[in-house]
């Protein structure tokens, strides 16, 4: 082969140097195997399909092959990370305190969904600002769904301001769901928010890289609920255990921000047994005893998801108390951290995120058929403010 | 595909090297005609068959025109139709809707658009195409008897997409016979790398600036010193891409043994407009000059004459880098600028200081790429407002934008390297005992950054696939 007549040693080396590189990245990449999940991303990891021609005409095996390569790619998580926070170690030029006190500033990929961080800080929050046409319909059909709610049952409702409701810059509330939804509402109800007002406070209970509430929201998030239920309880954590920056979240996702990550903290709470059934079949529902016993391998998993428990069309959790009252949770993800220190002071509690109720139980929910079967006694709501602006079937079933 | 993805990198490339390189002399060229056509339809499953319908239409055509020469008329007819077949699906594909849209704008007509989806690198190739039916008429290269041969020529992967436009003439030899060795090998490795860095490390980085504005310039508050900013960071953004491609491309085809000709000459350091365009993209001005002002006449005519010559390639080329009135627009200005340095600011120029010189004409290159960038000549109004009022307040909108910041970084370096700082590096550094070493490791620490880049980046697009 006319290419091994070297003649400098220069050659040599510079020739073997690229050889090796497209060895170690670009063979390795296609023989090892393949990843399914990304913990860094905490997202599914796009993987190689077969060829066939009608896919290559249409384009679509192009796509994903590009998409699996990048994803596949030898050490494509590391070199993710490295890369992020070596960009953003890059000189600001003095600008940071300047320009960023008092300011959001759109990330990188974050314009799409509104993605910012506020005074230049590692919070990525959801700018705040005026709704699309689309928000605006969902927002009126979930609030009119939702002052329904209350005519058929005695309905409790606990909202959750999430970073997108206020204006930090303005010190100023822009998302008043909590009260648009109070003037709504007749009848016997009773309506509690999670209010964050100031930049301090949100850090104190939100994730860095997360849509969702950190350890400490949820657990004041369950006594403000003890208390709207008016419930006694003295239910305290029993200890608190931490694995350091682990957990990205969906902002980082997002964003495609792996620079920052954030320390993943689990209250732990002793919690009388009980049965948990998940769409019909028994079934463990979270993984906290694994995460205080640090009984897991391996990172590829989204944390809040999987320590806590996913969100199901219907979870019911059995406490075998019959004197008690029987609960309908209806929630979205919010509610994953709370659900069964709340379910353990009601006989049976059944937790219904109407995203998936259809598509996991096998039928349209309808609030009076499942007040009925299920003899509901009371009817709580956990429900973050992006509740209200996403499509009209995250309350649908509940008017009927 | 992208020269700067993985899927090029780490599949393409070496699989067709391997084939490539294992294939014996007289078959290289059918593994480089295979490898192309599947490069093509990597991103244009579709289109390729437009390209291999081009091929075999021009084979045929350029033989008839030289079977034909004798007769005269009859022979220039024939090469007038493929000028009309070839600029003819050009036309369609590139300038029709943008007809249509025009001629209803004008006409009142209600005339419906074909929206067909432009094929990648259809101008380069074009041009590639007409330079051999051209050049067959005009005796300048003999007639290609073997159809894979010219199939080779035209679709050849390197330069198909964005260039540089490689007439027939300079690799109608390379075609036939061409050397090759692992000096050649690794040089042309070397100047891809040097490509490869300018696109992902500079030019994707400083385009995240210039998106920041140019992408939407109504939905914010701009002040003089964003648009500033942005308008030097697209500057060097289109400088970085295009060369960076184009070295690509040059390195790519000495991998395989071909030499092309250079594409770019450090035209940020002209110190005029001419002399700009004598340094940027120069495949297409020669091509423009030697197929278009020069059988026009050039500049052996009447004055009038002259000026139209001028006017008609300068027009063609703004259309040429698309279908829309910016292009004409920056066409125009350009024509504008050169007629006034041919007559009388050339002179006035020379005697400038050679710094204030180079300081006029980026001045007048950087409004040149406004004009190049803008959406719509609504976003330029846009933009021209917010220039001339500077009340909209720059900490603003960096404090709204911060992230951008970081990338300032990389328009310095681009800044220093538009000049041959680089060149002279190399040059200096050569004197050493180990200086080849120490560039070669420098270029593999860059190949490997470039690699980190494209896996963390979804922003990877070339701005001269679109035209």
């Amino acid at each position: 082969m006319v290419l091994l007549k070297m003649k400098k040693p220069s050659e040599n080396y510079f020739f073997f140097g690229i050889v090796c590189l497209l060895l170690v990245f670009g063979v390795y990449t296609f023989v090892k195997n393949e990843h399914k999940t990304s913990a860094i991303e905490n997202r599914t990891l796009a993987t190689f399909e077969h060829f066939t021609a009608k896919d290559f005409i249409k384009g679509t095996f192009q796509d994903n092959f590009e998409e699996a390569l990048s994803d596949q790619f030898t050490m494509s998580g590391t070199i993710r990370t490295t890369y992020e926070r070596a960009l953003t170690a890059l000189p600001t030029f003095g600008l940071d305190g300047a320009v960023c006190k008092g300011h959001y500033t759109i990330l990188p990929n974050g314009a799409k969904d509104g993605l910012a961080s506020f005074n230049c800080e590692d919070y990525i929050l959801h700018m705040p600002g005026s709704l699309t046409e689309y928000q605006q319909k969902n927002l009126q059909t979930n609030i009119e769904n939702l002052s329904r709610l209350n005519e058929l049952t005695k309905a409790y409702y606990y909202v959750i301001d999430t970073s997108s409701t206020f204006n930090f810059e303005k010190n100023q509330k822009v998302a008043k769901y909590a009260d648009v939804l109070s003037e709504d509402l007749t009848g016997k109800y009773k309506i509690k928010s999670f209010e964050c007002d100031d930049y301090e406070t949100y850090k104190k209970f939100f994730y860095k890289t997360d849509l969702h509430w950190n350890y400490l929201g949820p657990y004041q998030g369950f006594l403000d609920i003890m208390e709207l239920l008016n419930i006694k309880s003295s239910v305290e954590p029993t200890g608190i255990f931490t694995q350091k920056e682990q957990f990205f979240g969906s902002y980082a996702r997002k964003t495609q921000k792996y620079d920052v990550s954030d320390d993943f903290t689990i209250y732990a709470f002793d919690i009388p047994e009980h049965d948990t059934i998940i769409n019909g079949k028994s079934k463990k529902y979270n993984h906290i005893q694994e995460f205080i016993e640090h009984d897991y391998q391996g990172s590829d998993f989204d944390f809040y998801a999987y320590f806590y428990g996913p969100n199901y069309g219907e979870i019911i959790f059995d406490f075998h108390q019959p004197e008690k009252d029987n609960l309908l949770i209806v929630a979205d993800s919010f509610s994953n951290p709370i659900n069964e220190l709340i379910a353990q002071y009601f006989n049976k509690t059944y937790v219904v995120d109407l995203r998936y109720y259809k598509n996991e139980v096998g039928k349209d929910f309808i609030l009076s058929d499942y007040l009925g079967d299920n003899e509901i006694d009371r009817t709580l709501l956990i429900i973050s403010s992006e509740f209200f602006i996403t499509k009209d079937n995250t309350t649908k079933g509940l008017e009927k | 595909m992208l020269f700067s993805s993985l899927t090029f990198l780490f599949a393409f490339l070496p699989a067709t090297l391997v084939l490539y390189f294992l294939a014996k002399d007289k078959y290289k060229n059918y593994v480089l005609l295979v490898a192309s056509l599947v490069f093509y339809a990597w991103g244009e499953p579709k289109y390729v068959l437009l390209m291999i319908a081009s091929i075999i239409f021009n084979y045929f055509i350029a033989r008839l025109i030289d079977k034909k020469r004798r007769n005269g008329k009859l022979s220039l007819a024939l090469i007038w139709l493929a000028v009309i077949v070839n600029i003819g699906a050009l036309f369609i594909f590139k300038y029709l809707d943008f007809a249509i849209y025009n001629l209803n704008l004008a006409f009142n007509f209600n005339l419906g658009q074909t929206n067909l989806a432009l094929p990648i690198g259809i101008s380069f190739y074009t041009f590639q195409i007409l330079s051999y039916v051209i050049d067959v008429y005009r005796k300048k290269v003999k007639l290609q008897k073997n159809i894979f041969t010219l199939g080779t020529y035209i679709a050849l992967f390197p330069q198909l997409i964005a260039g540089p436009i490689v007439r027939y003439s300079d690799v109608e030899k390379q075609l036939q016979a061409r050397t090759h060795s692992l000096d050649k090998f690794c040089d042309g490795f070397r100047r891809f790398i040097v490509g490869f860095a300018k696109k992902v490390l500079i030019a994707n980085n400083v385009a995240i600036i210039a998106d920041t504005v140019f992408n939407e310039p109504s939905a914010q508050a701009l002040g003089p010193a964003a648009i500033i900013i942005s308008l030097l960071a697209y500057t060097l953004q289109i400088y970085y891409d295009f060369s960076g491609y184009s070295d690509m491309a040059i390195g790519l085809g000495k991998i395989f043994g071909f030499d092309f000709d250079e594409n770019f000459n450090y035209p940020y350091s002209a110190r005029s407009i001419t002399d700009f365009w004598r340094r940027w993209h120069i495949s297409l001005t020669t091509w423009f000059r030697d197929y278009v002002y020069i059988p026009l006449g050039g500049n052996r005519c009447s004055k009038i004459k002259w000026v139209r010559n001028f006017a008609i390639v300068w027009l063609l080329t703004g259309l040429w880098h698309g279908a829309s009135w910016n292009f004409v627009l920056w066409g125009v200005f350009y024509m504008v600028i050169l007629l006034c340095e041919k007559q009388f600011l050339g002179k006035w120029l020379e005697k400038l200081p050679k710094f204030l010189a180079w300081i006029l004409m980026f001045a007048v290159v950087n409004f040149g790429w406004l004009l190049f960038r803008v959406n719509s000549l609504g976003d330029l109004g846009y933009v021209a407002n917010a220039f001339f009022h500077p009340g909209a307040s720059t900490a603003d909108f960096l404090a709204h934008n911060f992230s951008i910041i970081p990338y300032v970084n990389f328009m310095i370096i681009g800044l220093i390297f538009m000049f041959p700082v680089g060149k002279r590096f190399k040059k200096w550094l050569l004197k050493f005992k180990f200086g080849r070493l120490v560039l070669d490791l420098i270029l593999i620490l860059l190949f490997v950054l470039g690699i980190c880049a494209l896996v963390n980046s979804s922003y990877n697009p070339f701005i001269y696939f679109r035209f």
